[in-house]
């Protein structure tokens, strides 16, 4: 049997501004957002968003963008105030980072630290933020901290739907949030893995991915008391275990993951009629991903990547694609996969070089991470 | 519901000759720590439990500091080392665990201070998963971290390095009343005025304090610092 939560608001901010709205506009002009391949949050937006919280200047920027994303979220759905039984569940992989990682490096250098950076090193736990974010929001629930690399906020976002459908929370805020930090940006360097320019999702010739960052949340409950967004039906997760950073060649870990969110959610592969894909632009991940969609889904349906306009916010990289799959099936608009020319002639899936209009009942999203974490979600559309 | 069918915990001590064997070269403490305390628990578990799928949630409070250390620190020298970087990531250690337990369905990672092993156990009880829970919680520190660290709880815990599994099956598994354990219905979280010092404390640790108030008849309660209160609730029936 279903158990739908109900998606009654939904915060957003990303690299385009704040909310949906720029971000959509940039998906369907295909517009990149991509500044020598990475997509930062502009301080413009940070500082706009900050005043509209009157929270001080020296806020770290994921505190900034979560409590505005989480803000935006509560007051689209009109709830009035947070309850000791509501849950916040955040997906990130980093935290605070910009907040501490300077100290950090030149406390593993040798200088030693005064009382002030080790002050400053208390926010190197992921738990700081939600800290800081309580007191914030004058937040008197539950709060849970995702940190399942890539897949942090899928996996919040499920774990929302689990935790309204078994009753342990009455309503819940989920999503994730990401600054990039020198530790991010190095180390995805030294791994080789970033395009200096726009990414390419299944492109023959992609050649990495993009970096970028943002927060979006997502106000879940069961008994809406607004015209619902739209619904989460279920999702899973499930491990490669097959190698530390690499996917599974053939996508043996996404399919599992997919058909197993299909069955808990209680819809045939043949409903689903609109995938949302991870579609980083990186050699892997792309060959991985369509080849488990291509077997789930031999009706084709269409496939699209968005990370050509907004780039790979790692840990809130599900909840911030989210948010365009809700536009999607508002709109009944399909955008195409920005910065795709030529398919690799090895992936046989359905990539709309063109957008088009369709009227989409029943969705996916996918996201992998790091560690072989393959998660999927099954999105139903309002007026379904 | 979830039944508690075996737990485990270790310390650095337990694991330290294992750290220079060749196969655990690449891995950081945590994931050592992980690998050898899963194996502990294994040979707890009764013979003839079927693991070939499992949920497992790891929880880390303090996620792979180490690493990220060290990683810093090469950096500075300019040499940003691939290794370091991919096992900084709090997830790492789940991914290490996932090579050696080919039967995970579900995994994910938790990351919540103080609550990180409470808050997968409340995870747990929502999931509609039938099969058996492996929740492992681990935090490990060099004693240059373990200065930092104290100086932020102001030397009120003594930290050490330290981990903690346990093997949870829910109410939905066909072996349920056949195996004995203890009955978690609910986990309930709330705010306490603590005083209290903490010693030989490891933030992921929550199994040990759960495992202690389960023996404990009337209510089950503990606290943790950053003043937080955990209540257990029990079906004993």
């Amino acid at each position: 049997m279903q158990k739908l939560a109900a998606i009654t608001g939904m915060g957003i901010l990303s690299p385009a501004g704040l909310g949906i709205e720029p971000l959509w506009k940039h998906c369907l002009n295909q517009q990149p957002l991509m500044l020598n391949g990475i997509a930062h949050v502009e301080e413009s937006i940070l500082q706009e968003a900050a005043a509209s919280l009157s929270l001080p200047s020296t806020s770290g920027k994921s505190l900034v963008m979560s409590a505005w994303a989480i803000s935006a979220a509560f007051t689209e759905a009109r709830w009035k105030t947070f309850s000791s039984d509501d849950v916040i569940i955040l997906g990130t992989t980093t935290g605070q980072i910009s907040l501490w990682e300077n100290t950090f490096s030149s406390f593993a250098a040798g200088n030693v630290l005064n009382e002030e950076d080790s002050q400053i090193l208390s926010k190197q736990t992921l738990s700081s933020l939600s800290d800081d974010l309580k007191k914030v929001l004058k937040f008197p629930g539950r709060f849970i901290i995702v940190t399942s690399a890539c897949s942090a906020s899928t996996q919040a976002l499920i774990l929302g739907q689990e935790m309204l459908a078994s009753g342990r929370a009455k309503r819940v805020i989920a999503g994730g949030v990401e600054e990039l930090g020198k530790l991010t940006m190095s180390g995805f360097g030294c791994l080789k893995l970033l395009n200096q320019s726009s990414c390419m999702p299944f492109d023959q010739d992609r050649s990495g991915i993009n970096l970028s960052e943002g927060a979006a949340f997502y106000s879940l409950e069961t008994h809406p008391s607004t015209s619902p967004l739209g619904f989460i039906a279920g999702g899973d997760t499930v491990l490669d275990s097959y190698h530390m950073t690499s996917p599974n060649p053939e996508g043996a870990g996404l399919k599992k993951a997919v058909l197993s969110a299909l069955e808990r959610s209680d819809v045939k592969p043949s409903d689903i009629s609109f995938v949302h894909a991870h579609g980083t632009g990186s050699s892997h991940n792309d060959l991985a991903e369509a080849f488990a969609l291509r077997d789930i889904f031999p009706h084709l349906p269409e496939v699209i990547s968005t990370k050509g306009v907004h780039g790979h916010a790692l840990g809130a990289s599900g909840a911030l694609e989210l948010g365009i799959c809700i536009q999607t099936m508002k709109e009944g608009f399909i955008p195409p996969v920005t910065g795709l020319k030529t398919i690799d002639p090895v992936i046989k899936i359905n990539l709309p070089q063109q957008g088009l209009k369709k009227n989409i009942q029943w969705m996916l999203k996918t996201t992998l991470g790091f560690g072989g974490v393959n998660s999927a979600l099954v999105l139903k559309a309002p007026h379904a | 519901m979830l039944k508690l069918v075996a737990h485990t915990k270790m310390r650095f001590p337990d694991i330290q000759m294992k750290m220079d064997a060749d196969e655990n070269r690449k891995k950081s403490v945590n994931m050592v720590l992980a690998s050898e305390i899963v194996k502990d628990l294994w040979r707890k578990l009764p013979s003839d439990l079927d693991l070939s799928s499992l949920n497992i949630i790891f929880c880390s409070g303090e996620g792979e500091l180490q690493q990220t250390f060290e990683y810093f620190r090469n950096l500075a020298q300019d040499r940003a080392r691939p290794i370091l970087f991919q096992n900084s990531l709090h997830n790492s250690t789940l991914g290490s665990l996932s090579l050696e337990l080919p039967g995970i369905t579900s995994g994910i990672t938790v990351s919540n201070g103080e609550l990180s092993f409470e808050s997968a156990v409340d995870m747990a009880l929502s999931s509609p998963s039938p099969f058996p829970f492996l929740i492992v919680g681990v935090d490990a520190y060099n004693e240059e971290l373990k200065k930092v660290r104290s100086h932020v709880y102001k030397g009120k815990v003594e930290l050490t390095t330290g981990g903690c599994a346990a093997f949870f099956i829910p109410s939905t598994h066909p072996k349920f009343r056949e195996l004995k354990g203890k009955i978690i219905s609910d986990i309930k979280f709330s705010s306490a005025d603590t005083k209290d010092v903490f010693t030989d404390y490891y933030p992921a640790g929550g199994m040990e304090s759960i495992a202690k108030v389960l023996e404990l008849t009337g209510k089950k309660e503990y606290e943790k610092p950053g003043h937080h209160k955990v209540t257990i609730i029990t079906d004993e029936n």
